[in-house]
């Protein structure tokens, strides 16, 4: 209880005029730079540091959390309008809400997932509140060994559910794994598959697989669909209402709640909380669907329990990092990096010292949410304007919007051709229904999955009995084999029924 | 689509054949638990099986009609490595100009005064935003922003 | 094609004008006649980033001439930085900001470049290393940890950041030093200092080599104790100031893992004396001094004579672990 009434003080704190401003102006150009592909939240904090540092340290750090809180919600808005993630947290929302505009309903879409984002958000903080102490040190129980049980169940969980068939998911998912070991060898040093490209050292840029697969493949395989009578040339979306309906309205609730809780947990295991909490919840809402082929077609339900999750995620991450003063993700490093410009020392006792401001700033994140809810209800109207303008000047912006925010990454062109080489993967792996939704999964997790299997093993000098001594690590692999054994006897059962089905299976 | 799938698989099976032969080359000096090289060959060992069983799967189905790849798709890819190649050399204004005004072409719009303002417009405005507004650095050609 | 002639044209003229206007400044003999573009080898808000920016900031302060335009260049592990450099042979108007990562990269065999390929300027500041375990680990002090080693190199656990780096030098050098077969020493790399922090308070890691101020940070909390510090003399902070340093242990060993300033390749004469003349006093500043221990910082300035040398040596020393112990050698 102690901590609500720190938190009521921090309102106090975090609804000063001056506070107040910069919680819009962060949010506005939050959102912005999420709807630019190549513009992450981290290095636009990074490039605000210099005008951050002229400012008080609450006031500051308010504009921080308002520019991630933005930039999440403006990469859900290019997902859905545009199928370009914004960032691959935003994976998943392209999936259904990119369908949903091509039937009329991207103000559906967008309204449930700022609703949902909301909702989470401010559930999350609540979490935060309440559950910090004894969910960081349930974060700490993740070792390498867990880390790599639990995110071997999430690939396993993704190729039995992500549509198509199990093979096809994880041929899907093995290329992401490939893509993932080009660079420097953690735990040698050693460059891999590099070919001898200085720019490749480093790995290849999430980003632009993302934007090349989804954004450039997208428009190729647009062409595609115009050639067979799918599509139109001269417009991209049917006119549709703004609002969502009742119906739909019914079918995100429960998705917003399971999102909210399964996000929150992600998000407090540090890594790749946001992308995970969104392909695991999406994947729940499938399986507890009464029309699992919806899925991918347009389902609410998907982009409501992508988008909680996502934004629950971010707001779990911060428990880490408030707790145990270890940031969770980029844009909490360069927050905390900023921290010690004002010679705020970050770390375990930053709770303790500092609590006016960590409690300011954590009631700034929920005016923040509430900020961005007002700002961008309204601006629906607006937003879905951009599917009235012809394909035909659209598609080729797409490509140049996908290409500049590739550049702006990382300033290199290596980053520009990889888009171009992953536009003509996605389209071809639309052509044969492999889930491009797979590949990002395992692209991300890749890394870490592979390094915590030999962190794991090094640990306990080579011993596979550790993933199922550990509890957690059992579970999580018990979970994992469970989904594909049972998706692989259900097809046995309906053999005659699954070869039909597996016969025409449009791609997730 | 058949016909499409197994070349597509095919091809798959290839890189990872050519995955795992450049894993080999990857140097090693101290013999961890599992090295640098272990993880790279599971996994195209196992990406080369789930080819496998995919085109045995192929072979089973009937084939229909066959996908033939469009000359759009092709032109607007070519467009897009030729925008690439060109933005170091011209800039971005100028090369982004020149990709919009041949993808819009693509698409099949065939008034050239619209295409025109619309790609330069859009390569403008996108170099407004980003380079004035966000403080990105773009290439530019030795014209200086143009 | 009309348009392609115009623009062809009109790059001959532009190239023509900027080759002129360079004509032009380089005939000035003042020093610096223009802005210095400072390249930091990292992306923005990392340690290089954060040491550029403190610089430019001081400089600002002090009124130095000398007007810094940062700029990121933070591919490829600094290689990318590197070949830009190499590029820019000859020219006194950039500077980059880089750490041991200048002869590392070149010993690991990702980059032709060395040293040789730089003129170093000066060593500004440094972050020493130190070994740490949770509160209640079972080790007291780091001779327990090496008796343990010695008895049997398999029974404790190391963590580190990345491979190869100082984390690691922190670890391998004290127990070669003491005779350890360190080739069956388990040590694991953990990517960032966060990740690596969390594997020792979960308990997955017996010890681990970080910076001071990271680990500091959780000693002070209660949450981890230090047991050495890599520094030759021991340090002041509040955490640290009872730490022995390595020498203390009858270790001789020191461990800095230091920010730098470098030139490209023929960087003129004048120009690095018109360094050394500005940063030697610059570093004597309050401005210095006070913005080092906002960033948990320690000075650590060499001239760029000094610096040379301190590099030379330590690739010297650190070249049979690598050649030894990580990964290939150069190609």
């Amino acid at each position: 209880m102690e901590n609500l009434q720190l938190l009521l003080h921090g309102f106090e704190g975090a609804l000063s005029f001056a506070n107040l401003t910069s919680a819009v102006l962060g949010a506005l150009l939050g959102t912005i730079v999420g709807v630019l592909p190549g513009l992450g939240p981290a290095a636009t904090l990074a490039l605000l540091i210099p005008v951050a540092f002229s400012m008080r340290p609450d006031t500051a750090l308010i504009m921080m959390t308002a520019v991630y809180a933005g930039s999440m919600y403006g990469g859900s808005l290019t997902s859905v309008l545009l199928r370009v993630p914004g960032e691959a947290a935003s994976v998943m929302t392209a999936l259904d809400g990119f369908e949903m505009a091509k039937q009329g309903r991207a103000g559906s879409a967008l309204a449930i997932s700022a609703i949902g984002s909301w909702i989470g958000g401010v559930v999350a903080l609540g979490g935060i509140v309440f559950l910090a102490p004894p969910l960081a040190e349930f974060a700490l129980k993740f070792g390498p060994t867990e880390y790599f049980a639990v995110m071997l169940a999430a690939l396993m969980l993704s190729a039995a559910m992500m549509g198509g068939s199990i093979v096809k998911s994880a041929i899907a998912i093995c290329l992401g794994l490939m893509i993932s070991t080009v660079g420097t060898d953690l735990q040698t040093g050693v460059p891999r598959f590099t070919m001898g490209v200085t720019e490749l050292l480093d790995g290849v840029e999430f980003l632009s697989v993302i934007v090349g697969i989804f954004g450039v493949g997208e428009v190729l395989w647009y062409f595609r669909e115009i050639r067979q009578g799918g599509a139109s040339a001269e417009r991209l979306a049917l006119k549709g209402r703004l609002w969502p309906s009742k119906q739909e309205f019914r079918d995100s609730a429960g998705p917003i709640g399971r999102g909210t809780v399964i996000g929150f947990l992600a998000g407090v295991l540090p890594g790749a909380g946001p992308i995970m909490a969104s392909v695991i919840s999406y994947m729940t809402e499938k399986r507890l669907s009464r029309h699992p082929e919806r899925f991918g077609q347009g389902a609410i339900e998907g982009v409501a329990a992508a988008e909680t999750s996502n934004n629950a995620a971010s707001a779990g991450a911060m428990i880490p990092t408030l707790t145990l003063g270890i940031p969770a993700t980029g844009t909490t490093a360069v927050m905390m990096g900023a921290l010690m410009m004002w010679g705020i020392r970050p770390g375990p006792m930053l709770f303790t010292e500092q609590a006016d401001l960590v409690w300011t700033v954590l009631a700034s994140m929920l005016i923040s949410n509430v900020i961005l809810l007002i700002l961008n209800l309204p601006l629906i109207g607006m937003f879905v304007k951009i599917l009235d303008i012809s394909p035909k000047f659209l598609m080729p912006a797409i490509i140049a919007l996908a290409v500049v925010g590739a550049y702006a990454t990382n300033n290199s062109m290596i980053d520009v051709y990889l888009v171009i080489l992953f536009g003509v993967v996605g389209y071809f792996m639309r052509l044969i229904g492999l889930p491009p939704a797979a590949l990002v999964l395992a692209l991300v997790l890749g890394d870490r999955f592979e390094q915590s299997l030999r962190q794991s093993m090094q640990l306990s000098g080579g011993h596979p009995v550790v993933f199922l001594t550990s509890p957690i690590s059992a579970v999580a692999l018990a979970v994992g084999l469970f989904a594909v054994v049972w998706d692989a006897t259900k097809g046995y059962r309906n053999k005659k029924k699954a070869a039909k089905a597996a016969a025409h299976e449009p791609a997730a | 689509m058949k016909r499409a799938e197994q070349w597509v698989t095919l091809a798959l099976m290839a890189v990872s054949v050519a995955y795992a032969y450049s894993a080999f080359s990857i140097k090693v000096k101290l013999d961890d638990a599992i090295g640098p090289r272990a993880f790279p060959l599971l996994v195209s060992g196992v990406m080369i099986v789930l080819c496998l069983l995919n085109l045995v799967g192929l072979a089973r189905k009937s084939g229909d009609e066959p996908a033939a790849l469009g000359w759009s798709e092709m032109a607007m890819t070519v467009l897009g490595v030729v925008y690439c190649v060109l933005m170091p050399v011209l800039g971005y204004v100028l090369s982004t100009a020149l990709f919009m005004a041949g993808g819009i072409r693509v698409m099949g719009e065939k008034r050239w005064p619209l295409t025109l303002v619309v790609a330069v417009v859009t390569s403008l405005v996108s170099w407004g935003l980003f380079a004035r507004m966000l403080g990105v650095t773009l290439p530019t050609s030795p014209l200086g922003i143009l | 094609m009309k348009l392609a002639r115009w623009i062809a044209l009109l790059a001959v003229v532009a190239i023509a004008v900027s080759a002129l206007a360079g004509c032009a400044g380089a005939k000035s003999s003042k020093y610096p006649a223009k802005s210095i573009e400072l390249v930091a080898a990292g992306s923005p808000g990392g340690g290089l980033d954060t040491a550029a920016r403190v610089l430019d900031d001081v400089v600002k302060k002090e009124k130095v001439n000398a007007n810094f335009v940062i700029t990121n260049k933070e591919g490829g592990g600094g290689n990318v930085a590197r070949s830009y450099l190499v590029e820019k042979k000859g020219d006194d108007y950039v500077l980059i900001y880089e750490s041991n990562r200048v002869w590392l990269n070149n010993l690991m065999g990702t980059t032709q470049y060395s040293i040789e390929d730089t003129t170093p300027i000066a060593r500004t500041t440094t972050e020493f290393e130190a070994w740490a375990v949770k509160a209640d680990s079972k080790y007291k002090t780091a001779q327990d940890i090496i008796d343990a080693v010695k008895k049997d190199p398999a029974s404790v656990t190391f963590g580190v950041g990345t491979i190869p780096s100082d984390d690691q030098f922190n670890i391998l050098r004290p127990l070669m030093a003491k005779g350890v077969d360190v080739s069956k020493v388990k040590l694991t790399a953990f990517r960032s200092g966060g990740d690596l922090m969390t594997n020792l308070l979960g308990g997955h890691v017996d010890v681990i080599s970080t910076s001071v101020s990271e680990a500091a940070a959780q000693a002070e909390a209660g949450k981890a104790r230090i047991l050495t510090v890599s520094s030759d003399k021991r340090l002041t902070g509040k955490a640290v100031k009872d730490t022995p340093t390595w020498k203390e242990l009858g270790i001789d060993v020191v461990i800095s893992h230091w920010r730098g300033l470098f030139g490209p390749p023929g960087m003129s004469a004048a120009a690095v004396k018109y360094w050394d003349d500005t940063l030697g006093k610059l570093v004597k500043t309050k401005s210095w001094t006070d913005a080092l221990a906002k960033m948990e910082q320690e000075d650590a300035y060499l001239n760029s004579a000094a610096f040379k040398d301190y590099l030379l040596k330590e690739r010297e020393a650190n070249k049979p672990i690598i050649e030894k112990f990580v990964g290939q050698k150069k190609p």
